[in-house]
């Protein structure tokens, strides 16, 4: 028995890791470009990238049903040892690239706000070290710290929706079609790679219960998120409108700052820094322990523990690679359309391939 | 166990290292800058940038109010070289992230903010939470005779002004971010309260007549006929075309536009008592639900129609008419503040309509009739604003008699 393979994880740490990995960029400036691309049907948006996304985890649970095995063993027997090699390295580069470049614009956003005198390096490797800790205690630390914070971090975000109500402007949620039928159906189905997250409960299967257990995780995350993205982008749209909306570098930094009830109650948002910080660790060390233990997997390595410093240094060096904030969020939207490929096709082709081969089966048995 | 042992004193010798206590400053080496002055310069290309800084004084205690605050004022070329000139200028650190208030003058506001208030939306020191004002005069003059007299705190006084001193509508608090989200919104257009320094010679100037029925006239910051007290006052309006200051509303037109915008707490109004033209009769009033306007386009052609709902309790009645006794007097008495609020309101909006300033936002209620922003932007509202058709209904209930329940007549 391999030290990673747990198998004790259920719904309830499911739902925690794929929240934290998916909800991590509602902190970003990933608000700003959707609204400015969308305008007001920017939900629509939402609801076609988190649909598609859910559609794919249960292709691949079926994926997954058909061949006994972990995530290696069930790529190399429906696409052969290279198809498996390619398809599991493009994953790793996948969660690798967007554990650094959450990092980088992290580790951005709190030298401008919280810590604007602190050195830059200091800060990538504050984040990458956490989240490196984190990732060392483990799959189950990691989802269960995230699933006894999750609460209370969202409240502290409902909380904030709510206290900006003296700004909301409801005409700014017209005209209802924002920019565009289309163009909201074009753009949900570009980004389902914001999602890509959830693949992760395919890829950490043996750690959790059973397939029922994965989809039950799969299903409420997802659906919360989508919940809290749908209502955050209501209420941002109501309190900035589309066009200064889709200027903000840190659309809920931003909210946050707007929060003025009396003379008390306001500048609240250093309180929230410290919600959004950990949240960006969670995402990092989420999505670098799945980079990580697919190398793992593929290597067929005893532990995984001993490559976490390996992991750590990687990150750390991607997300300093690009020069600046403007230069790292193009990246962030170029890894957006590269994570299709493993929204659509990776999990399309091992579909059918377990497709066939289940028809094949069935043929040679009815004979 | 050695490895965990290890593990323990990184991590907690991290956290000492991230206190954050290495770049701290403390309270005693800051000087907090509670309000910003932006004014022109007589040099091509400079702003006159005004720091009223907050000079910590314990509340309740004997200092003289006056000293609560210093006003350092500096040219420079712009809002950030003003702040590197600070620092040559005093020892303390000058913090931003207090500001309450950005007081602009006259005179750049009607040159156009655009560029001047962009670095505000920009720099994390600065909030979209801090009023923007405009004074007649120079900003520079206004935070210099700004000497408050019933607070000690020069922040706590913008503040109670600025939050609570807007109930009656005479003048409207606006924060940079209402400010900038007008601006840029293609709904509606900006505006700005209005101060001023007061002569405090007694005497004042009549910005707006009273309307037939009415007795109140309207004034401007810096008009009010007065004396005593700080010299500063809010009062009135600044409306805004684009990012250019193109007029003013005076306190009983800024109260119709709070009515419009339903901004409208709690206030006193005088009408002439219908059944004795000499006597007076108060009112105080307040919105009884939101106004609910109706924009509409009729052959292209936008119909604005509005309907506002005022409740409220009668305060003084001079004459000793009974109104308490409902029925016919309670209805002219409505009626006569229905015909009085029409009037100002109907003159208000063709007044906003003929500097092409929407600033009652009734963009915003045209939107829903598009299918998708490129429609409302082809539309062009802000151009389209001037030739749209209002009607006003103006619905008034009194409610309410005071502590008085009949009023018996002297011989």
């Amino acid at each position: 028995m391999k030290t990673y393979y747990v198998g004790k994880l259920g719904t309830a740490e499911g739902i925690a890791l794929v929240f934290g990995l998916v909800v991590s960029r509602l902190f970003l400036s990933g608000m700003a470009d959707g609204i400015r691309g969308n305008g007001q049907l920017y939900w629509l948006s939402m609801i076609l990238f988190t649909m598609i996304p859910l559609v794919v985890l249960f292709m691949m649970v079926y994926v997954t049903n058909s061949v006994s095995g972990d995530i290696v063993a069930v790529c190399q027997h429906l696409v052969g040892k290279v198809g498996a090699w390619l398809i599991l390295v493009a994953y790793i580069g996948m969660f690798f690239g967007n554990s650094a470049l959450v990092l980088r614009q992290y580790a951005e956003y709190t030298l401008s706000t919280a810590l604007p005198r602190a050195e830059f390096q200091l800060v990538i490797v504050w984040y990458a070290v956490a989240a490196g800790i984190i990732c060392y205690l483990g799959i189950e630390a990691l989802c269960r710290t995230s699933y006894i914070l999750l609460p209370f971090m969202l409240g502290g975000l409902i909380l904030i929706l709510v206290m900006v109500n003296p700004f909301y402007v409801v005409y700014n949620l017209t005209p209802w079609q924002g920019n565009g039928i289309m163009t909201a159906v074009q753009s949900g189905i570009h980004d389902a790679g914001y999602n890509l997250g959830v693949l992760s409960l395919v890829f950490l299967s043996s750690a959790f219960q059973n397939a029922k257990t994965i989809k039950s995780a799969a299903i409420y995350a997802l659906g919360g998120s989508l919940v809290l993205r749908i209502v955050y982008m209501l209420v941002y749209t109501m309190v900035f409108g589309v066009a200064v909306g889709g200027e903000k570098a840190m659309p809920f930094f931003e909210l946050a700052r707007l929060v003025y009830l009396n003379q008390y109650i306001q500048r609240i948002e250093a309180l929230f820094i410290v919600v959004w910080v950990i949240f960006g660790l969670l995402a990092i060390a989420g999505s670098m322990y799945i980079g990580l233990y697919l190398i793992v997997v593929l290597l067929k390595l005893p532990a995984l523990r001993s490559i976490v410093p390996l992991g750590v240094m990687i990150v750390a060096n991607l997300a300093m690679l690009p020069p600046d904030i403007g230069y790292t969020i193009q990246v962030d939207q170029l890894l957006i359309q590269v994570t299709q490929m493993g929204i659509y096709l990776f999990p399309g082709i091992l579909f059918v391939m377990a497709l066939v081969k289940n028809r094949r089966e069935k043929s040679c048995t009815s004979i | 166990m050695y490895f965990h042992l290890m593990l323990l004193t990184g991590l907690l010798g991290m956290s000492i290292l991230l206190l954050g206590c290495n770049g701290a400053k403390e309270l005693d080496q800051r000087a907090n800058v509670v309000a910003i002055g932006l004014d022109t310069a007589e040099q091509e290309g400079m702003s006159r940038v005004s720091y009223q800084f907050a000079v910590p004084q314990v509340e309740g205690g004997k200092d003289d109010a006056s000293k609560g605050a210093v006003v350092i004022t500096n040219t420079a070329a712009s809002l950030a070289e003003g702040l590197n000139l600070l620092s040559s200028e005093i020892a303390l650190q000058p913090t931003l992230a207090h500001i309450k208030v950005i007081v602009i003058g006259e005179e750049l506001a009607r040159k156009g903010l655009d560029k001047v208030l962009e670095p505000f939306m920009r720099y994390r020191e600065y909030r979209g939470t801090m009023f923007v004002v405009v004074t007649r005069g120079t900003a520079k003059k206004f935070l210099e005779k700004n000497k408050p007299v019933f607070v000690t705190s020069m922040a706590k006084y913008y503040e109670e002004m600025l939050v609570n001193g807007q109930d009656t509508g005479y003048f409207l608090g606006t924060t940079l971010h209402q400010y900038y989200i007008r601006l840029k919104s293609k709904s509606a257009q900006p505006y700005m309260s209005l101060v001023g320094i007061n002569p405090n010679s007694g005497e004042g100037e009549i910005s707006t007549r009273k309307v037939p029925g009415g007795k109140i006239d309207g004034y401007s910051a810096g008009d009010i006929p007065r004396s005593g007290g700080d010299a500063i006052e809010f009062a009135g309006t600044a409306i805004f075309d684009g990012d250019k200051m193109v007029g003013t509303l005076s306190t009983t037109e800024t109260r119709m536009l709070a009515m419009l915008l339903g901004n409208y707490h709690n206030g006193f109004i005088v009408v002439e008592d219908p059944f004795d033209s000499k006597s007076i009769v108060n009112i105080n009033l307040h919105l009884g639900s939101k106004p609910k306007i109706n924009v509409a386009l009729v052959e292209d052609r936008p119909v604005i129609h509005v309907s506002i709902l005022l409740e409220g309790e009668i305060s003084s009645i001079p004459s000793g008419i009974n109104y308490e006794q409902g029925g016919g007097y309670l209805n002219s008495l409505e009626t006569q503040i229905n015909k009085v609020y029409s009037q100002e309101m109907m003159s208000v909006i063709k007044r906003t309509q003929e500097l092409n300033a929407d600033v009652a936002g009734f963009g915003y209620y045209l939107r829903p009739a598009f299918q998708s922003n490129k429609e409302y932007e082809d539309y062009k509202w802000n151009g389209k604003y001037s030739q749209s058709e209002v009607s006003i209904e103006v619905n008034t209930q009194i409610r309410r008699n005071g502590l008085m329940l009949r009023t018996v007549p002297t011989e």
